[in-house]
């Protein structure tokens, strides 16, 4: 079954079927225009599978090219797909005349990126399986980044067997050319698997492994990744109180910069899960003196929204609120849907329970739009228990206990980050 | 080969300027005249506009589909707005190869898209089955026993295939004998029944068709080829054997080498 789940996911694509949906769904013209400006931007890099060898193969390359180009220069400035699209095909009349097309896979593989967190699943898949068609053996590192994106697109697509069959044909090829570290991250992402699919302990079990390869191996990064994995988790499996120190832990071997920050935020947010508000205000306070990326920075903002809320400090509240609408417009939609969802739940102890609902049902809406089934359950919970009048800061969750004394290590050493 | 072109004219010029060389095309004007041609020649391969009655629409094409699923189909056609579900639904039949008019019809890459289409064709498919049976066989001669199969109307005789061969009629004959094969005559039957036994697959052939397709004169003869072969009538041929046991039997009776000594014990 691996081959054939994996050929099924290369034929549907060679169609771009999930372009043309989206250009059949879409609202207005504009919409419409660049679905089709991507699905031709699909089908040139397509051409390029072939070998162009002959003067007239390439003019008819050439032709295709120049009708792609005019029609996507024509499309919006500011429309961030458009834009992608404009640089895959600048990238293809480069490498017309080129031996190598290794050129066109980084704008591929940020295209792929961007409809990823723009949670455009099924699109960024299409154009992961187009660039992957592309190996010619020669640039594993790209076909091995292409791999690992796919796997994560498939398993953010609950297509957990075709992810796992992605996860392996990656692992493999790592292997077979020494690339250990790449080895490890996907033996994370399958690890992660286990985690989607329920079986926690089989998922821990293999994250403490490769943590455990990865410092032997001397991989500080691969061990901090797969740290970071075994704190979500061990919060999943309802082991807080064992998720902190291995979250701050992460933090701590992290050389990245983004990985660190991430790290924090999570720390943060896995504190303030367990009630310590001022370590995961710490924690959070910390990761925004670092001035990180939008996003980390509009999770940590949403964190804080709630510990405010929790702490009763409207002050902080109302200041984490104006920051957190500045971010709106550019967080992904499902951002947006937890943004509402901190809204409501925040306004509502506050005791404006109006507007506490009002923001719920968006976070409603949103997550039925998005096809957000947690949130949605988390959403209506909230709104229900809103609308049944009950102390609404009173069905927060209470602290946890016990402390262990890795977790109070922990906090010492998050309340000891300077300021 | 024979190429159905049901697009609009000026695609159907694009196309022969394209691939007339290799190709020739005959062209439908109206979905109504491509089913006619298609039952009726030796139509090996379709390219389509789904737009071909002015409006998209995709019916006409799953019909194709359905009724010829044996057939290669390219579609030809122009993106706009109206295309879109028509690919959509045209995908879903399975049909893969679409070429866009402005964008994938450069000259190059119409001759190229015809070209990777032969592999489908269902001539060529059988001849790749028996390519073992003629294992030693000169290439002008296995590619005019092909071209027996998809000309039809074009071969009458032994003398035909020596001739599109390009040798005299006795060493074509001789090839034959050396390989243990039946006699050329014999072998042109069993392959156009075998051929005509696949075609027959396809829901949208009636065996008169068949015939037509095949260049028989009369459904009459067609029939008594295949009672020879097979030993049954073209319509229990049709539901009885799977493309693979039909020509397991041609296998057993004709190619395995006894078929001079059954000859001659006859």
């Amino acid at each position: 079954m691996t081959a054939t789940s994996i050929e099924k996911v290369e034929q549907s694509s060679r169609f771009h079927e999930p372009f043309l949906s989206r250009a059949q769904r879409s609202e207005s013209t504009l919409e419409q225009r660049r679905a089709l400006g991507a699905f031709l931007t699909l089908r040139l890099v397509d051409q390029f599978a072939r070998k162009q060898e002959s003067e007239e193969a390439r003019a008819g390359l050439r032709y295709q090219m120049k009708s792609t180009r005019e029609y996507v220069e024509v499309l919006p400035s500011n429309a961030v797909d458009a834009e992608h699209q404009r640089h895959i095909v600048a990238a293809c009349d480069r490498v017309i005349d080129a031996d190598s097309r290794h050129s066109l896979w980084p704008p591929m593989l940020a295209y792929g990126f961007w409809l990823e967190k723009d949670l455009q699943l099924l699109e960024a898949l299409d154009v992961l399986v187009t660039i992957l068609r592309l190996y010619d053996g020669t640039n594993a590192r790209d076909y091995l980044a292409a791999t690992r994106q796919q796997a994560r697109v498939l398993r953010l697509l609950g297509r957990f067997d075709e992810a796992h069959d992605a996860y392996d044909r990656g692992e493999r090829l790592a292997v077979g050319t020494g690339d250990q570290h790449s080895a490890f991250v996907l033996r994370i992402g399958r690890a992660i698997l286990h985690q989607k699919r329920g079986n926690l302990p089989e998922s821990e079990r293999q994250l403490r492994k490769v943590a455990a390869d990865a410092e032997e191996a001397g991989d500080t990064a691969a061990r901090a990744m797969a740290t970071h994995d075994l704190a979500i988790a061990l919060h999943l499996a309802e082991r807080t109180a064992d998720a902190v120190p291995m979250a701050f832990l992460a933090y701590e071997l992290y050389e990245d910069r983004l990985g660190r920050q991430r790290a924090l935020s999570d720390t943060g947010a896995l504190l303030k899960e367990m009630g310590h508000l001022d370590a995961a205000r710490r924690a959070l306070h910390a990761v925004l003196e670092e001035n990180p990326s939008r996003e980390v920075r509009s999770r940590a903002v949403l964190e804080l929204l709630e510990v405010s809320a929790r702490t009763g400090d409207r002050f902080s509240f109302e200041r984490w609120r104006r920051e957190a609408e500045t971010l709106r417009d550019a967080l992904p939609v499902d951002e947006v849907c937890n943004l509402e969802f901190a809204l409501g739940t925040g306004l509502a102890a506050f005791g404006s329970t109006g507007a506490g609902e009002r923001h719920l049902e968006n976070a409603i809406a949103l997550a039925e739009q998005a096809g957000l089934g947690e949130r949605l359950f988390a959403a209506e919970k909230a709104l229900h228990e809103l609308q049944e009048r009950r102390d609404f800061v009173a069905t927060l969750p209470k602290p946890e206990q016990p402390m262990t004394p890795e977790l109070q290590g922990t906090i010492e050493r998050v309340m000891a980050l300077a300021p | 080969m024979l190429v159905l072109a049901a697009v609009p004219k000026v695609f159907a010029v694009k196309l022969r300027r394209a691939a007339g060389q290799r190709f020739t095309f005959c062209w439908a004007d109206g979905w109504g005249c491509a089913l006619d041609l298609i039952r009726r020649e030796p139509v090996e391969m379709a390219v389509v506009d789904p737009a071909l009655d002015g409006e998209p629409r995709s019916q006409e094409v799953e019909r194709l589909r359905v009724l010829f699923p044996s057939l290669p189909l390219i579609l030809y056609t122009k993106l706009s707005p109206a295309i879109v579900p028509v690919l959509l639904r045209v995908g879903e039949a399975g049909i893969r190869e679409v070429l866009l008019d402005g964008y994938d019809d450069h000259p190059a890459r119409l001759s190229d898209a015809l070209v990777d289409e032969t592999a489908r064709v269902l001539s060529r498919q059988l001849m790749e089955e028996i390519d073992d049976v003629l294992d030693g066989f000169p290439r002008e001669l296995k590619w005019a026993l092909e071209t027996m199969v998809r000309e039809p109307g074009s071969f009458h005789t032994v003398q035909d295939l020596a001739d599109r061969a390009r040798m005299d009629r006795r060493t074509c004959t001789r090839w034959f004998t050396k390989s243990h094969l039946p006699p050329p005559k014999v072998m042109l039957t069993v392959i156009r029944v075998v051929y005509a036994h696949r075609l027959l697959q396809d829901p949208g052939y009636t065996v008169e068709d068949i015939a037509a397709k095949l260049g028989y004169a009369k459904p009459r003869s067609f029939a008594m080829h295949v009672k020879e072969v097979f030993g049954m009538t073209p319509g229990d041929l049709r539901v009885s054997l799977a493309p693979d046991e039909a020509l397991q039997i041609v296998r057993s009776r004709y190619f395995n080498g006894e078929y001079e000594r059954l000859e001659s014990a006859s």
